[in-house]
């Protein structure tokens, strides 16, 4: 029967096009997530949220075509259940979604793969957590198309669902669109969402349609009722597993490493990041160059690499007392590396007034945005500007603009006396 | 047997044999969706910013649905036997659908004014004309009743790669600023290649090979 179905299902037209549609979301980004053990699979579990709509609306579709093609009689006579009728069907969408899901994970992994970096035990939770996303898909749109079984079903299914999973997706940690190395996921978490899925996937099948189909009795026939309870027990029982344990992105606990660069400046990485160590180093090497008048800490950690400010899951950037600072290298951004360390040094040197009520003027404030944006611009080394988007102020992305441009012209020396200059000038400015 | 009075009239016949009905109550749940859920706030996955996730509001997506469902009314019983009707059948459904169409954007773009200010009418009537163009072309190629399933697969795509650190794209007409030039072209462009998807039934077509055929002979003479 699930051989009929599958060479049969409309969904079969769907294969190529997912494929397609999969792998340009994959490829037609950014390819930081390359070399990364966690960031691959997050980013090959993009498409299934993207596609979900269409499986949700593929699934009430396939549960129409009863009514669609008019066999709504000829079924009814059928001696076997409605719910071994409809299983194949509901298989056959999970199957072909789900591999299309799949092949997206297995053609991300290659390139990674490569290098074989440290971290692919992190990898299965993020590709349940795709599959969690389909199968869920699929059990709304069953459920969505048996309860409507008319011509809008299938659109209702995969708008609703696709209005449900975006609102629901960040609060309650559906779906993910990076996955940063200080976060996990937790495996058990979503291996009980992925048979909650698959529970509300099986009360979707055997529930009675709401047509007069019902009343033959033929959903009451051989173990209907005692499937039906089963799948509604387990529902409702992994519906409360799941809500209790909560998002299943958790920050991982720290780790010890040794992909650290510099000499009297260390940064330190997470071993999953050791593809950026070069560049880390160089820009250690800069940080090293840097005048002893400048004040540098003698350690910078990777976010959550030795300490964890914050809730779980979320980057929250404070700081803690008797730990090393520490930089975010998000999404392969050196940019976002030298920003938290231009910051770090920017408030160890610039000292803005301690007496309440005081402050420097917009002068100086401007002054000081224009030294940390050379700090910023000096570490990353090279000719760019930012690669990021700021909402500040006119006057501010002016002066910041100074700062990384003075950053590329000139030695180092003319450009460590400036600093010097300016970081002085701004100290020793009066507080009004 | 009927009476001449009795008998319902072509349009009646027309509207009840293609859902209408069903599709408009569809519509007038979409369209008090608009104000209630407009302003919820969906983070949905994008390529072009940096936290890697753009806020759309609700309404652009409830907008989609009451573009494609007029379409999806295009959807005929008959099956193939209606491409053989004449030109008053075909008139009736077109006249259906424009009416059906336009009451749905005046609707939608009036109640979104209401709610949400003239700037975001405009757009919403802009996304409107392009989703129309849209799930027309998808209803020719698939069938009326996958009318939706364009836009569906669409939507998210055109939100993961419409957006750049500077905001949307010049060719993601459902979020640029109502008066924006290259939107409204996308738009209008959709529209256009919808409006010739809607007239390039079977029997047009034919036409139209007919003369392709009789133009290449005369040319090979």
């Amino acid at each position: 029967m699930i051989g009929v179905v599958l060479r049969r299902s409309p969904a079969r037209w769907f294969l190529p096009l997912g494929v397609v549609l999969a792998l340009g979301v994959l490829i037609f980004r950014s390819r930081y997530w390359i070399g990364v053990w966690p960031q691959t699979a997050a980013a090959a579990q993009i498409p299934a949220i993207l596609l979900s709509g269409l499986a949700a609306a593929a699934a009430a579709w396939s549960v129409t075509a009863t009514t669609r093609f008019g066999m709504t009689e000829q079924m009814r006579a059928m001696v076997v259940p409605g719910w071994r009728r409809e299983l194949p069907f509901a298989l056959v969408v999970t199957g072909y979604f789900a591999g299309v899901i799949l092949l997206c994970q297995v053609v991300a992994a290659v390139p990674t793969a490569r290098t074989w970096p440290p971290g692919f035990g992190l990898v299965p939770g993020y590709v349940v957590m795709a599959l969690v996303v389909i199968v869920l898909s699929v059990a709304f749109g069953h459920l969505v198309g048996k309860l409507l079984s008319g011509m809008f079903a299938a659109a209702v299914a995969g708008l609703a669902w696709l209005l449900i999973a975006m609102y629901l997706g960040q609060m309650i940690g559906l779906g993910v669109v990076s996955g940063p190395v200080w976060d996990e996921i937790d495996l058990p978490i979503v291996l009980a969402r992925l048979l909650f899925a698959v529970a509300l996937l099986a009360l979707a099948i055997v529930i009675p349609p709401r047509s007069r189909a019902r009343a033959d009795g033929g959903w009451r026939r051989k173990g209907a009722t005692w499937f039906g309870a089963t799948a509604l027990a387990a529902t409702v029982l992994l519906l409360g597993v799941t809500v209790a344990a909560g998002s299943p992105i958790k920050a991982r606990p720290p780790v010890a490493t040794d992909e650290c660069a510099g000499v009297t400046v260390k940064l330190c990485l997470w071993p999953e990041h050791a593809k950026y160590l070069p560049q880390i180093e160089a820009m250690a090497a800069r940080l090293d160059q840097m005048p002893d008048s400048l004040e540098v800490p003698a350690r910078i950690d990777e976010y959550g690499l030795t300490y964890r400010p914050g809730v779980p899951g979320q980057t929250v950037f404070t700081d803690v007392p008797d730990h090393p600072p520490y930089f975010a290298l998000v999404e392969g951004s050196m940019w976002s590396v030298a920003v938290s360390i231009a910051d770090i040094i920017g408030r160890k040197n610039i000292h803005p007034c301690t007496a309440p009520g005081t402050s420097k003027s917009d002068d100086e404030y401007l002054r000081a945005v224009e030294f940390v944006a050379w700090v910023e611009a000096y570490l990353v080394g090279g000719t760019g500007g930012p690669d990021y988007h700021t909402s500040a102020g006119a006057d501010r992305q002016a002066a910041a603009a100074r700062g990384v441009a003075r950053a590329h012209h000139g030695t180092a020396e003319e450009q460590f006396a400036w600093a010097l200059k300016t970081k002085n000038a701004f100290n020793d400015a009066p507080c009004q | 047997m009927l009476r001449v009075s009795d008998e319902p009239s072509p349009l009646r016949l027309f509207i009840r044999s293609r859902r209408v009905p069903a599709g408009l109550i569809l519509t007038g749940i979409l369209c008090l969706l608009v104000p209630l859920i407009g302003h919820t706030v969906l983070p949905m996955p994008t390529s072009g910013t940096e936290s890697g996730t753009v806020a759309v509001p609700a309404w652009r997506l409830v907008a989609v649905a009451i573009a494609f469902v007029p379409a999806i009314c295009c959807q005929s019983p008959f099956g193939e036997g209606e491409a053989a009707c004449g030109h008053h059948w075909r008139r009736l459904r077109t006249l259906v659908l424009a009416v059906y169409s336009t009451g749905s954007a005046v609707l939608l773009t009036v109640i979104c004014w209401i709610a949400f200010g003239d700037a975001i009418a405009v757009a919403v009537l802009r996304g409107f004309i392009g989703w129309w163009g849209f799930s027309a072309l998808t209803g020719r190629l698939l069938g009326w009743r996958l009318a939706w399933a364009g836009p569906l697969a669409a939507l998210p795509l055109l939100i993961f790669w419409g957006f750049s650190l500077e905001g949307p794209r010049w060719w993601e007409f459902t979020a640029r600023p109502a008066g924006d030039g290259p939107a409204w072209a996308v738009a209008i462009a959709l529209l256009a290649v919808g409006v010739l998807a809607y007239e390039a039934d079977p029997w047009r077509r034919q036409q139209l090979r007919a003369v392709l055929r009789a133009v290449g002979r005369t040319t090979h003479q």
